[in-house]
């Protein structure tokens, strides 16, 4: 696996498709891929999270914890997607478990190189936190719709 | 505005045909699809409507209520309605037996817009029960999937087992309909997708936006998102249509019960350009 390799899937991503192909590169530089197997946690909840997971390909069930209910999928992530967020933004702890529902490849940054990366280049790191925020208000406006209950009160 | 219908109704818009209840599908809990045929004959020949349109039933002694259709329009041996209970009419209707009788006015209401996605990309977007009104336009266009560019459906629930016709679904992958499912909650062993269907459309890989039709139905929070996402993604908000829903009795245009804005929902509508009724989406009281 090269960083040619993750260049060129960089600029498929919806993530990272829109920024400029220097910062591209310069993510391309610090990241790794890997593959993940069917039921392979990326993120588990309440621990300690070092990595964000950028989705090639593949599905990942996000879960939480409800005591007397167990696991309870809340999303599911795919292609395009970020996993993990928690590692860049937060205080490293997973808030869901993150786990492939199938074959996953994933783009990684360990948060270190990442945020050293944001830190040393201000420029990569405006936008890569800009898409980081678009992203969280993504998952934001889902989360409100299915606090919504759309479906709740439909009629025929 | 969305294609009208041709379609005032077949004769007269104020008379009730009579329907015998042939077969009933129990869908999901609350929901059945009621088969019908006319007891008339010469009526039962002559009836045709267009995907997205509704008929008014009459329950003798109990009221009327719209309900859309939800069979294939060619063919016109049955005539199914898929119905959520949810007043005094849908309640006694789902006490009706096969067999019982009562009445049918229509159809009635605009259409969706078939002729005009051809050579286009179709994404039909729906929620719940919202895929009852679809089916038709669903089984239109399968019947003539030469004539269209990919064909998608988007289609959530609160839960999995308020996915309708998902024994259908076979077969419209078969000929040619990419489907994707969603679920806002997961329960049941539910295995797929998790989240609300607007995100299905933000994820969609879109061959050419500008040439992409969406057909939208569902509850009108679903809708405004789904339209949100779609404008988004560089689709044209004149290829956007909804399907509205309103409180209709006459179903045409004269006792305004069904006013929304400018727009008759039974008249004008219930399928409509998104960019026909953006603005008063949005209007608190509409």
């Amino acid at each position: 696996m090269s960083q040619a390799s993750i260049t060129e899937q960089l600029a498929t991503l919806n993530f990272t498709q829109d920024l400029p192909e220097s910062v591209r590169d310069a993510l391309a530089k610090i990241a790794s891929e890997r593959t993940l197997a069917p039921g392979d946690v990326a993120c588990r909840e309440g621990q300690s999270t070092k990595e964000l997971f950028l989705i090639v390909s593949g599905h990942v069930g996000l879960d939480m914890f409800v005591p007397g209910r167990g696991q309870v999928r809340i999303l599911t992530l795919r292609s395009g997607e970020v996993l993990s967020w928690s590692a860049i933004v937060g205080n490293h702890g997973a808030t869901a478990t993150g786990t492939a529902l199938d074959k996953t490849h994933v783009i990684v940054f360990h948060d270190d190189d990442l945020t050293r990366l944001c830190q040393t280049n201000h420029h990569v790191g405006y936008l890569v936190m800009r898409e980081l925020a678009k992203a969280i208000s993504r998952r934001l406006v889902s989360t409100r719709l299915q606090l919504l209950d759309l479906f709740a009160t439909e009629k025929a | 505005m969305s294609s009208t219908s041709t379609g005032l109704p077949n004769l007269d818009p104020w008379l009730a045909y009579t329907v015998r209840i042939a077969a009933v599908t129990h869908e999901i809990d609350d929901v059945s699809t009621y088969h019908l045929k006319f007891t008339d004959q010469a009526v039962a020949d002559t009836f045709s409507f267009q995907p997205g349109q509704f008929n008014m039933l009459y329950l003798p002694g109990v009221g009327e209520a719209a309900i859309s259709i939800s069979s294939d329009p060619a063919k016109h041996a049955m005539l199914d309605h898929t119905v959520r209970i949810a007043g005094n009419v849908t309640r006694t209707l789902a006490n009706l037996e096969v067999g019982a009788t009562f009445g049918l006015r229509g159809p009635f209401g605009s259409a969706w817009p078939v002729d005009a996605c051809c050579d286009r990309d179709v994404i039909i977007v729906t929620g719940g029960i919202g895929l009852a009104p679809l089916r038709p336009a669903i089984y239109e266009l399968l019947n003539r999937a030469s004539e269209f560019g990919q064909l998608t459906l988007l289609y959530g629930a609160r839960e999995s087992a308020g996915l309708l016709y998902t024994g259908e679904f076979d077969e419209w992958r078969s000929r040619g309909l990419d489907i994707h499912t969603t679920v806002d909650r997961a329960s049941g062993g539910w295995t797929g997708n998790v989240g609300v269907v607007p995100q299905l459309l933000d994820r969609l890989p879109l061959n050419d936006p500008q040439n992409t039709t969406v057909l939208c139905c569902g509850p009108e929070v679903m809708m405004w998102y789904t339209a949100r996402s779609a404008l988004g993604r560089g689709i044209p908000q004149e290829r956007v249509y909804v399907s509205l829903e309103r409180n209709m009795n006459c179903a045409i245009g004269l006792c305004g019960h069904c006013q929304f804005g400018p727009t008759f929902v039974c008249k004008d509508g219930p399928v409509v350009r998104y960019d026909c009724v953006a603005d008063f989406l949005r209007v608190e009281g509409f």
